[in-house]
Order: C-alpha cells, then sequence, then structure tokens
C-alpha cells in the first residue's frame, strides 16, 4: 500500500457548534490523521464545494474526501444537499455519512434513496463518538478505495 | 254251469262208450280171425271171405268211432262256445252294472263334498255377519256412553257459565270505572305533559292541544283548535307541500307566534281507524337546551382533542428535542471525566458520577416517552403477523436474559392476526420482559404464553393472549395505575424501569381495538391478559 502523503479531508455540515467541537476532539481521540473542516449549513456546503461565495479560493476549499453531514441545519438542510451533491455529475462520487442526532422518525431508507454511503446516528458517549471517527477513518481511508480526487 | 257240465260228461260217455265198443269189436273179431286163421280146418277160402268182412267191419267201425269222436267234438266245440259266449254276456253285463255303480257313487261323493264345502262357506258367512254384528253394537254402545258423558258436560259448562256471567258482568262494571279513570288519567297526562301534543283531523286541523303546545308557541290553547300545522308552527323547511310535517321521528325548527324559532324534535304518526287515516298526531319537545349542551360538548371534545394532539405533540417534540441537549451534557461530563481524569478532588468526581448516571437515566425516560407516544402516532398500516414468529423474535432478544436466570418460558400456539407487527414485538417485549423482570430475587422465572380464540358478542373473532408469571406478583388495587405512564411500584433500586412498559402496552392494544388486563396476588405472579381482534376493520388513522 501506497504511503497517504497529503492528509484526507473530511468536511463535516453541522450547525450546532458544540457538535462540531465534539466531533474535532473525537477526531484527536482517534488518532485518525485527517483534516477535519467545516460548514454550518447546506449553503456554505454547497458554496464550499462548488467553490462559490467565500470558497472561491481553490486552497481555501480543498475537495473533501468524504462528507459529514447532519441533516437538521438551517438554510437549506441535509436532505437537499445530499440531494443536490448526488445530482452533480462531479461532486457524487464523494461518500456522504449521514450523522445526526435521532434515527427514530427518520426515513432512513429516503436518506439512502438519495445516494447517502452511510447512516450514523449521533452516540451519547463521547467515547462512541471517538469511536466513530476511528471507524469512519479505517473504513474509508484504510479500507475503501476511492476514486482519485 | 250244471248244464255244460252235464253235457260234457255226456259226450265223454258217448266217446268212451264208442271208443270202448269199438275197441272191443276190434278185439273180438281180430281174435275169431287168429282162431281161425290158426285152426287147420277150416278153409282158406272162408279164411279169405272173412278177413275181408273184418276189414270192411272194421272200416265201417273206424268211419263210425271217427264219426263219432267228430261229433262229441263238434258238439264239445259247440257247447263250449255257447257257454263262453253266455258267460262272457254275464260277465259283461255284471261289470256294466258295476260300473254305473260306481259312478253313481263317484257322482254322489262329488256331491257329498260339494254340499260339505257350500255348508262351511255359509258358515264363515255366519261368523262375519255374527261378528259385524257384535261391533256395531259395541259402537252403539259406546256413542251412548259418550252422549250420556257429554250431555252431563254441557249440564255442568251451562252451569258453570251461568254463574261466570254473573262475575263477567261485575267485571264489565268495574272495567267501565277503570276505563274512566285511565281516560281522566290520560287526559291529565297530556295535560302535564312536556312534550307538546296536538291532534289533527284528516283535514289537517286541530282537533286537541296540550298546554305545552299553547307554552312553546306562545298562542293560547282556544286559539290553536281548528288551527292547521303550518298556521301554529310555521312552514317546516322540509315537509310536506301542505305545510305539514312528514311523518316519523326527526328534529326541525319550530316558530313562534312573535316570529321566534325554536329547535325541536318531534315524533308524527298517522292515525288509522278500520284501515283508512283519520288524522295524525304531532308530540314534540323544546331541544334548545341540549341543542346548546351538544355544541358545547362538541366544542369541549375538539378542545380536548386538539389539547390531546397538542399534548401528544408537545411529548413527542419535547423527548425528541431533548435528547440533544442531554447528548451534550453527557459527552461533555464524558470529555470532562477523560481530561481531567485524578485532577478532580474525589467529591467532585462523585459529583460528575452523580451527573452521568442522572443523565443516562434521563435519556432512558426519554426513550421511552418518545416510545409511549410513538405508540400511538404510528401509522403503520395493519398487516398479518404471525405471532409465533414475533414471540421466536422476542425471546431471542431476551435470550441472555434467560440464560442469565435459569428462566423457562413455555409458548403455545399462537395465532395470525391482522397487527401492526413492530407493535406486537414492543407489546410481547415489555410483557416478557416484565415477567422476567419482577421476581424475587435468585428465582427462576416461570413464563407461560398461551392463545386462545373467541368470538365477541359482535360476531368478531378475537384473539386472547395470556402471558404468566410466577414473579412476585402486586395487589390488584393497583391495577388502574400500573398501565399509566410513568407509574410504577416499586423503587428504581429494587426493579429498574421508568413505568411506560405497561402505559405503551395499553396504547398499543388501543390502537388495535384490544384490551390489556391483569390479574394477580401479591406473591402469587402475574397475569396479564391481551385481546385483540383477528381482524382489523379499519386503517389506522393518521394521527
Amino acid at each position: 500500500m501506497t504511503p497517504v502523503l497529503t492528509k484526507k479531508v473530511i468536511l463535516m455540515a453541522d450547525d450546532d457548534a458544540d457538535d462540531r467541537l465534539l466531533a474535532g476532539d473525537a477526531l484527536q481521540e482517534s488518532r485518525a490523521e485527517s483534516d477535519l473542516r467545516f460548514v454550518e449549513n447546506g449553503e456554505e456546503l454547497m458554496d464550499y464545494l462548488l467553490r462559490r461565495g467565500r470558497y472561491l479560493e481553490a486552497a481555501a476549499a480543498p475537495r473533501p474526501h468524504l462528507i459529514l453531514l447532519d441533516l437538521n441545519m438551517p438554510l437549506k438542510d441535509g436532505r437537499e444537499a445530499l440531494r443536490e451533491i448526488k445530482g452533480h455529475p462531479d461532486l457524487r462520487r464523494i461518500p456522504v455519512v449521514i450523522l445526526t442526532t435521532s434515527n427514530a422518525d427518520t426515513d432512513i431508507g429516503a436518506l439512502y434513496d438519495l445516494g447517502a454511503n452511510s447512516f450514523i446516528t449521533k452516540p451519547f458517549q463521547f467515547e462512541a463518538l471517538v469511536k466513530v471517527m476511528r471507524i469512519i477513518d479505517q473504513y474509508w481511508f484504510q479500507s475503501v478505495e476511492l476514486p482519485k480526487v | 254251469m250244471t248244464d255244460s257240465r252235464r253235457a260234457v260228461t255226456v259226450c265223454a260217455l258217448v266217446v268212451l262208450a264208442t271208443v270202448g265198443l269199438s275197441l272191443w269189436l276190434c278185439w273180438d273179431g281180430q281174435r275169431v280171425l287168429h282162431r281161425e286163421a290158426t285152426s287147420p280146418a277150416a278153409g282158406r277160402e272162408v279164411a279169405g271171405a272173412l278177413v275181408t268182412h273184418i276189414d270192411y267191419s272194421m272200416g265201417r267201425i273206424a268211419s263210425a268211432a271217427a264219426l263219432a269222436g267228430a261229433g262229441s267234438l263238434t258238439s264239445f266245440l259247440f257247447l263250449h262256445a255257447l257257454w263262453r259266449r253266455r258267460l262272457s254276456e254275464c260277465l259283461d253285463r255284471q261289470s256294466r252294472q258295476m260300473e254305473s255303480e260306481l259312478v253313481q257313487t263317484q257322482n254322489q261323493l262329488a256331491d257329498a263334498r260339494r254340499a260339505r264345502e257350500q255348508a262351511q262357506a255359509a258358515q264363515l258367512e255366519l261368523e262375519a255377519q255374527v261378528a259385524k254384528l257384535t261391533a256395531a253394537k259395541t259402537a252403539l254402545q259406546e256413542e251412548l256412553d259418550k252422549r250420556t258423558r257429554t250431555e252431563k258436560a254441557l249440564a255442568q259448562k251451562r252451569q258453570e257459565l251461568e254463574s261466570s256471567k254473573s262475575v263477567l258482568e261485575l267485571h264489565v262494571q268495574a272495567r267501565t270505572q277503570e276505563l274512566q279513570k285511565l281516560q281522566r288519567l290520560y287526559e291529565m297526562i297530556l295535560n302535564a305533559a312536556g312534550e307538546g301534543i296536538c291532534g289533527f283531523d284528516i283535514e289537517g286541523k286541530a282537533t286537541f292541544v296540550n298546554p305545552a303546545v299553547a307554552r312553546a308557541t306562545g298562542l293560547p290553547l282556544s286559539e290553536l283548535i281548528g288551527k292547521t300545522e303550518a298556521e301554529i308552527f310555521g312552514r317546516p323547511a322540509r315537509g310536506n307541500a301542505d305545510g305539514t310535517l312528514r311523518d316519523g321521528a326527526a328534529e326541525t325548527i319550530f316558530y313562534r307566534k312573535d316570529g321566534t324559532c325554536f329547535p325541536v324534535e318531534y315524533v308524527r304518526t298517522a292515525i288509522n281507524e278500520l284501515g283508512r287515516v283519520v288524522g295524525s298526531v304531532l308530540v314534540f319537545k323544546d331541544i334548545t337546551e341540549r341543542k346548546r349542551v351538544e355544541e358545547t360538548l362538541s366544542q369541549k371534545a375538539a378542545e380536548l382533542a386538539r389539547s390531546n394532539a397538542e399534548l401528544e405533540q408537545f411529548a413527542f417534540v419535547a423527548s425528541h428535542d431533548l435528547q440533544e441537549p442531554l447528548r451534550k451534557i453527557q459527552a461533555f461530563g464524558d470529555r470532562l471525566r477523560g481530561k481531567c481524569d485524578g485532577l478532580l478532588p474525589p467529591e467532585a468526581q462523585d459529583y460528575l458520577d452523580r451527573m452521568h448516571s442522572a443523565s443516562a437515566r434521563m435519556r432512558t425516560l426519554i426513550n421511552d416517552l418518545l416510545t409511549f407516544s410513538r405508540a400511538i402516532r404510528s401509522t403503520e398500516p395493519f398487516a398479518p403477523v404471525d405471532l409465533n414468529v414475533v414471540t421466536r423474535e422476542v425471546l431471542g432478544d431476551l435470550e441472555v436474559r434467560i440464560e442469565k436466570s435459569g428462566a423457562t418460558v413455555e409458548v403455545g400456539p399462537l395465532p395470525t392476526i391482522e397487527a401492526d407487527a413492530m407493535q406486537m414485538r414492543q407489546l410481547l417485549l415489555n410483557l416478557i420482559g416484565n415477567a422476567l423482570k419482577f421476581q424475587p430475587p435468585g428465582a427462576k422465572p416461570c413464563v407461560k404464553i398461551t392463545s386462545r380464540l373467541l368470538t365477541a358478542v359482535s360476531g368478531a373473532e378475537l384473539c386472547e393472549l395470556t402471558i404468566q408469571d410466577n414473579g412476585i406478583g402486586f395487589d390488584e388495587k393497583y391495577l388502574d395505575r400500573i398501565f399509566a405512564v410513568f407509574q410504577r411500584l416499586h423503587g428504581r433500586t429494587e426493579y429498574e424501569g421508568t413505568g411506560v412498559g405497561l402505559a405503551v402496552c395499553r396504547r398499543i392494544t388501543d390502537r388495535h381495538s384490544g384490551t390489556i388486563v391483569a390479574r394477580s396476588q401479591p406473591g402469587q405472579g402475574a397475569t396479564f391478559i391481551v385481546t385483540l381482534p383477528v381482524k382489523q376493520n379499519h386503517r389506522p388513522a393518521k394521527p
């Protein structure tokens, strides 16, 4: 296996600052060598991916290897963003992992229909979140062969 | 016979004499001849003449003898033939006589037989005649008896009738009085009745009205008689062309004298006499108050339904949204413990642990509350559910607990019913889970799950599920409490839980138009009986 030279970019779309903080901490704890970047809603996510607005500069918005997507966000929610990403000829290749609060009243099947690659419920314990981060890293960046960016 | 025998004897004697004479002549001649022949004295001539003479005599004798023999024979044969004929004639005569005698005898015999048969037939006929006569006599006797009896009974009846006639007359008198009393009573009732009562004749004119009609319409009683329905109550919105109401029971609006109106409930009935309509009766009641109460009630019901729905929504949203901050509390608590492990004083560490366990408990509560509010919000359509499969899955989920406690679970054959599969699973999980949980310490739980099919009064098929355990049981005075949400009979330290499980069960049975009841005594185990329709006759409504 060829050594990874550049860090894998994970783009997390979540309006909750606490969750962003916890995700960052968890990633650090998991010792996964990824570059975690954040956007705060669906609009910003699309701006980032399509290099619009404040993400005009390519350096400011390196193409993510994986998107962690929350569902309930202002301006544009996760479902709409997912539909746009999976409907875009270029962006559709980026794996999208839904990471959201409750799974009870969510139609998980509909999300997979839209092209979601995984669905994970945000765990209650921090330890569990660390584990999620570790598993994401192990699965998507060390086990799975992704298309070249 | 004697004649013939005599003839034969004569013949025989004649023959014998002839033969004897002939023989003697023959012998004598020959002897003379021989003497002469042998004597030398005699000449040859004489001898020759003699011999010729002798031969001639001999010839004559032989002829005579032959003739005599022939004559005897002929006479014998003739006599024999004659005798024979006479004998045969005699025999014939005798046989004919005998035959005729035989025929006569036979005829006599036949006559005798016929006579006997006739006699027998005559006897039988006679007997039959006698029997008939006897029967006729018996019938006549019976008829006579019956008539006698009937006459006796008739006489008795007549007596009775005469006595009852006088009783009847007394009755009629009493009845007439009663009827008069009743009529007065009916009039009183009509006058006192709160309902308006009026009668109309065939032309639709009022023939009687009670004071209630006057009170309701504002018209004096005296003015009401002779008026038509439309004149008294105003034209009904949905009535007949002539302004009368239709026969039957319904609600409508009546108008007062001053033009104001009021809602009524009425019954209008045609009066028939001998199959001909001769008028009608109208009974009505002012239902203004009832209408008002009904309106208020339906408003209240709508309000209640709305507030109930709001509460449901609130419970759902609250529990849903409460999860978010709770998750943070737990996560940051974890961070604090992780980052400051060993740095915090033991007291602070203890507080942190308590916070942690409290938030864990809150999470359970919220989850259970969510389950509870989802139980009624579910919109899953009902489909055939094999309860055997569901129970098997539930026991699979509880496998660890069953093994750990050494429990035995007996499952009888269960039916397939129309239900929400997820909710059936939840129901059985809660009930079997409880049976395993509420046990004295160290006991080996024994759970029995059985079912039977029943038929409701309405004819609907029902499935009765019984979940019986040998656990600690409970006092039945707490029956209402155990099915209410967040109600528990034990401290958290004794038996864990939030008090939602049975409330969820009740919601599930409610949603399936079923029931859940429990039977128990402290220390005697508990039995939960769930009754569900085998077929759901409606789709669940969307909340």
